[in-house]
C-alpha cells in the first residue's frame, strides 16, 4: 500500500500543477481582454453610437415564490433604459401570492392572447397584461421548473431576442444596454451573459444597484471572491476562444430562434443554464455553424447570495449536480470532430477539473494530512505543501482583484481593498475545503439517483 | 532522492508564490492610489470645461483653458456625452464646434479614424460628422462601404450631416445594397437630409432596384412628399414584380392617407397572399368609409390569425367606430374565429385607454 504513496502523490501534484496552470493561463488571457475592454469602453459608454441598432428583447423573469421580490425586480426592470422591451412574468405555480401582489400593483386583467407554443411547457392557466403598463404580460402556469417557466416565457414572447432574469436579480438602469452591445457589433452571437457580482450589503433603491458595498458577514466576503475569479478570469478567459460553458440564469440574452431550434431549456436538469449552453455549444457545433456564446465583463447584475452555510450548500450542491447533468446529457460536445475550443478545452477542463477534480482535492487533503500524521511525510513537506496549496489559492484570489482594480474598481473605499485581501486568505483555511466537500457529496448524489432510475427502469421493463 | 526533488521544487515554487502574491498586493494599492487620482483630475476637468462647453449662448470668454495633450480622450468623451444632450440648440451646438476645433479634438478624431478599435473609429466618425469635417470625406466615403454594419451606417450619417447633397449620390445606392442597416436608422438619416433633396433620387432608386430589393425599400418612400411617392408605388401596384411588394405599397398608401386609393386599396382584400390581406385590411382602417365596415368583416373569418387581427385593428380604426359599436359586431357574429379577435381588440383597446 505504502508503495503506491510516492504514485497518488506524483498524480495529485499533476493535478495540481493543471489546475493552477490552466487558471493561471486563463488569467494571463483575461488580463489581455480587461485592458482591451477597457480601452473601448469609455467610448461604449456613449449611447448614440449604438442607438437604432439595438434589437428588441423580451425580458423574461421565471418566478417560483417570489412575494418578497417581485415588485423590486419589475420596478427596476420599467427603469432600464432600452428603446424597445416587453416583459414577460412567468408565474410558475408560486404557492405565495406572486401573482396576487403583481395583480394588484399592475392592475393585471386576463387576456385571450393567441400564441404558438413551439416548446412543449406545463399547462399555461392564464395570460394577463397590465393596464397600468402595457410591456408587461404575465403568464400563469402550473409549477413546472424555471427551465419549463422560460420556455413558457419564449412561447409568448414577441420579439426575436429574449433575456432571461431571475425575480431576485438587482440591475442597472444601463444593463440591457449594455448586454446587447456583443450581439450589435458580432452579427453571429447568439447568446450573451452579463457579469453577476454578490448583492448582499450593496445599496439599491427602488430595485435598481446604486453603490457597492462590502457584507460584514464572512460567508458573503467569501462568495464575493469566488465571484471575482469566477466572472474575472474564468469567463473573460474562456470567451475569447468561444468556449465558456455557462451563462448564468441570473441575467443573460439569447436569440429565441436558435433557442427553440435546440428545443429549448431542459426542465429535467437542475442546472438549465449551463445545460442550455453546453447543448448550444454541441449543436451548432454538430451543424457546422459558425456562432459565438460570449459575454460583458462590466457587472451588470447583482444577486443576493446565500448567508448561511445550510443555503449555501443546498446551492453549491445543485451547481454541481447542474454541471455534471449538463456535461453528461451533452458529452457528444467531448472532442468533437468540428474542433472547437468549448469541446477540446473547455469541456475537458470542466470534466477533469471541477466533475472529478474535488475528489482528487479531497484525496489530496486525506493523504497530506493521514501521511503527515502516520510519518510518511515530513512536517517540513507538509508545510511546504500547505504553502502552496494555500499560496495558489491566494495567488488566483488576488489576482482576480487585480483585474478588478485594473477594471471596475467597484469596491471604492480604501478599507474595502484591505478586506477582500483578507478575505481571499482566510478562504483557503476551511471555506474552500468545505466546497470541495460539497461538490463530492454532490457527485455522489447524482451516481446514487442515477443508478436508482436505472433499477426503477430495469424492473418497469422486466415487469412488462 | 526523487522525493527529495520534488519538495526543492515545491519549496522554491511555494516561494515564489508567496513573493508574487505580496507583490501582486502592492500593485493593487499602487493602482488604487493611481486612481484616485485620475477621478480626482478627470471631476476637476469636467468641472471646468462643462460649464465653458454648455453656456455657449453667454459665454463671452475670448480664451480657452489648455488642454494636456493626456486630457484630449477625456475630452472628446465629454464633448461627446454634452453634444448628445443640446440637440437643436443651434448657438450652444456652434459653440460646441468652434471650441472643439480649438481644442484640438477634431484631430484627435482624425487620427482615432485610422485605429483598429471598431468603438474608437465610432468615437471618431460620428464626432467628424457633428463637427461638419470635409476633410475626411473620401476616407469617410471608403467607410461607408465597409462590410462592418454600424461602421458603414454611422459613416453614412457623418456624410449626410457633413454634406446633405453631396451625400444622396452616396448614401442612397448604398441604401439599396445594405440589407444589414436597420431600417428605423435609415429613415431617421432619410429624414434628417430632408425629403427636398432625398425623394427623387430614392424614388428612382426604387423604381429601378432588383425586384427583391423592392420590397425593403418601398417603405422608405413614406420619408418622401406623396407627390412623388404614391406615383411610384402606383407605378409599381400596375404591373407588379412579385406579389412581395404588394404589402409594402400599401402601407405607403396607408401612411398618405389618400382617400383616391380607397378603391385599389379594396382589391387586394381577396388577395390570395395573406400578408397582403393584412395590409390591406390596415390600410383601409386609415382611409376606409362607412361601407368598408362590411368588407373588413368578411375578414374576421379569414383562415389566417394576422388577417383577422389587422381587419379587427382595421375595425376599430374607422373614423365612425366605437367599442360599442364592435361589441354589437361581435354579439351578431356566429363564427368563433371572429369573436375571439374581436374580443382580444377590445380587451386591448380597452387597455389602452385604461
Amino acid at each position: 500500500m505504502i508503495e503506491y504513496l510516492p504514485v497518488v502523490e506524483s498524480f495529485i501534484l499533476l493535478y495540481f500543477i493543471g489546475l493552477n496552470g490552466v487558471y493561471l493561463t486563463l488569467n494571463i488571457l483575461s488580463l489581455g481582454g480587461v485592458a482591451r475592454y477597457m480601452q473601448s469602453r469609455d467610448v461604449a459608454g456613449l449611447p448614440h453610437l449604438f442607438s437604432g441598432f439595438a434589437p428588441p428583447v423580451t425580458i423574461i423573469v421565471p418566478a417560483y415564490n417570489e412575494e418578497d421580490h417581485i415588485l423590486d425586480t419589475l420596478r427596476s426592470l420599467f427603469q432600464l433604459n432600452y428603446p424597445e422591451c416587453e416583459i414577460v412574468v412567468v408565474n410558475d405555480g408560486s404557492k405565495d401570492r406572486t401573482l396576487d401582489i403583481m395583480k394588484k400593483e399592475y392592475s393585471l386583467v386576463p387576456f385571450p392572447e393567441a400564441y404558438r407554443n413551439r416548446i412543449r411547457t406545463k399547462h399555461v392557466h392564464a395570460v394577463y397584461h397590465s393596464t397600468v403598463d402595457p410591456r408587461l404580460r404575465v403568464v400563469d402556469k402550473e409549477n413546472g421548473g424555471r427551465g419549463d417557466a422560460v420556455n413558457a416565457g419564449i412561447n409568448i414572447a414577441r420579439y426575436p431576442w429574449f433575456c432571461r432574469v431571475d425575480a431576485d436579480s438587482i440591475l442597472q438602469k444601463d444593463s440591457l444596454m449594455l448586454i446587447v452591445q456583443p450581439l450589435i457589433e458580432d452579427p453571429t452571437v447568439v447568446a450573451c451573459g452579463g457579469t453577476v457580482r454578490v448583492a448582499n450589503g450593496c445599496k439599491a433603491k427602488d430595485g435598481l444597484f446604486v453603490e457597492a458595498d462590502l457584507s460584514r458577514k464572512p460567508l458573503v466576503l467569501f462568495q464575493i471572491v469566488e465571484y471575482l475569479r469566477a466572472f474575472l478570469y474564468g469567463r473573460m478567459g474562456w470567451s475569447p476562444m468561444n468556449a465558456h460553458l455557462i451563462i448564468s440564469g441570473a441575467f443573460g440574452i439569447y436569440r429565441k430562434e436558435t433557442v427553440v431550434a435546440v428545443g429549448g431549456y431542459r426542465s429535467d436538469t437542475v442546472g438549465e443554464d449551463m445545460e442550455l449552453i453546453v447543448r448550444l455549444h454541441r449543436m451548432l457545433s454538430e451543424q457546422r455553424k459558425r456562432y459565438r456564446i460570449t459575454f460583458v465583463p462590466e457587472p451588470i447584475c447583482w444577486a443576493e447570495v446565500p448567508d448561511n452555510l445550510k443555503q449555501l450548500k443546498k446551492q453549491r450542491i445543485r451547481w454541481q449536480i447542474g454541471l455534471v447533468e449538463s456535461l453528461m446529457m451533452n458529452r457528444g460536445l467531448l472532442f468533437h470532430d468540428s474542433g472547437t475550443f468549448a469541446g477540446w478545452l473547455a469541456f475537458p477542463f470542466v470534466l477533469f477539473f471541477e466533475w472529478f477534480g474535488p475528489f482528487v482535492e479531497t484525496l489530496g487533503y486525506i493523504i497530506i494530512i493521514a501521511g503527515f500524521m502516520l510519518g510518511f511525510i515530513s512536517i517540513q513537506a507538509f508545510i511546504t505543501f500547505l504553502i502552496l496549496a494555500v499560496g495558489f489559492g491566494v495567488l488566483l484570489s488576488t489576482s482576480a482583484l487585480l483585474l478588478e482594480e485594473m477594471s471596475f474598481h467597484l469596491y471604492k473605499k480604501p478599507w474595502h481593498v484591505i478586506v477582500l485581501f483578507t478575505t481571499a486568505l482566510i478562504e483557503n483555511f476551511g471555506y474552500r475545503q468545505l466546497n470541495t466537500v460539497w461538490r463530492v457529496i454532490a457527485v455522489y448524489y447524482y451516481l446514487r439517483d442515477k443508478a436508482r432510475d436505472k433499477l426503477v427502469s430495469r424492473k418497469q421493463k422486466s415487469r412488462a | 532522492m526523487h522525493s527529495d526533488l520534488i519538495l526543492t521544487i515545491a519549496h522554491w515554487v511555494s516561494i515564489a508564490v508567496v513573493a508574487l502574491v505580496l507583490f501582486l498586493m502592492a500593485y493593487i494599492l499602487f493602482l488604487r492610489a493611481l486612481l484616485l487620482l485620475k477621478e480626482r483630475r478627470y471631476r476637476d476637468f469636467s468641472t471646468m470645461w462643462t460649464p465653458i462647453l454648455l453656456n455657449g449662448k453667454g459665454n463671452k470668454r475670448d480664451w480657452l483653458p489648455p488642454i494636456n495633450f493626456a486630457d484630449r480622450f477625456s475630452f472628446l468623451i465629454l464633448w461627446n456625452t454634452l453634444r448628445e444632450t443640446i440637440d437643436g440648440d443651434v448657438k450652444i451646438r456652434d459653440w460646441m464646434n468652434k471650441v472643439a476645433v480649438e481644442a484640438g479634438i477634431d484631430r484627435v478624431a482624425r487620427r482615432f479614424l485610422k485605429k483598429r478599435s471598431i468603438r474608437k473609429k465610432l468615437l471618431a466618425i460620428v464626432t467628424l460628422g457633428q463637427l461638419r469635417d470635409k476633410s475626411q470625406w473620401e476616407k469617410l466615403c471608403r467607410m461607408a462601404l465597409s462590410d462592418h454594419a454600424l461602421l458603414s451606417l454611422a459613416a453614412a450619417q457623418a456624410l449626410s450631416r457633413i454634406d446633405r447633397k453631396a451625400a444622396v449620390p452616396i448614401i442612397v445606392p448604398l441604401i439599396v445594397r445594405r440589407v444589414d442597416w436597420p431600417a428605423a436608422k435609415v429613415a431617421s438619416i432619410l429624414e434628417e437630409i430632408g425629403p427636398e433633396l432625398v425623394a427623387q433620387p430614392l424614388a428612382d432608386a426604387v423604381m429601378e432596384a432588383p425586384a427583391e430589393e423592392m420590397q425593403r425599400l418601398i417603405p422608405y418612400l413614406e420619408t418622401c412628399h406623396d407627390a412623388i411617392a404614391l406615383p411610384v408605388v402606383h407605378r409599381i401596384l400596375k404591373d407588379p414584380p412579385h406579389d412581395k411588394v404588394i404589402g409594402p405599397c400599401l402601407y405607403v398608401i396607408g401612411k398618405f392617407r389618400d382617400k383616391n386609393d380607397l378603391k385599389l386599396v379594396r382589391q387586394y382584400l381577396t388577395h390570395p397572399r395573406w400578408h397582403v390581406r393584412a395590409h390591406a385590411a390596415t390600410c383601409l382602417g386609415r382611409i376606409g368609409t362607412k361601407e368598408d365596415e362590411a368588407k373588413l368583416a368578411a375578414l374576421l373569418a379569414d383562415s389566417e390569425w394576422w388577417v383577422r387581427y389587422r381587419a379587427a385593428q382595421a375595425i376599430m380604426d374607422l373614423p365612425f367606430s366605437s367599442l360599442e359599436r364592435i361589441r354589437q359586431l361581435k354579439e351578431y357574429r356566429n363564427d368563433r374565429y371572429a369573436r375571439d379577435i374581436l374580443e382580444q381588440v377590445i380587451v386591448e383597446k380597452r387597455l389602452i385607454r385604461q
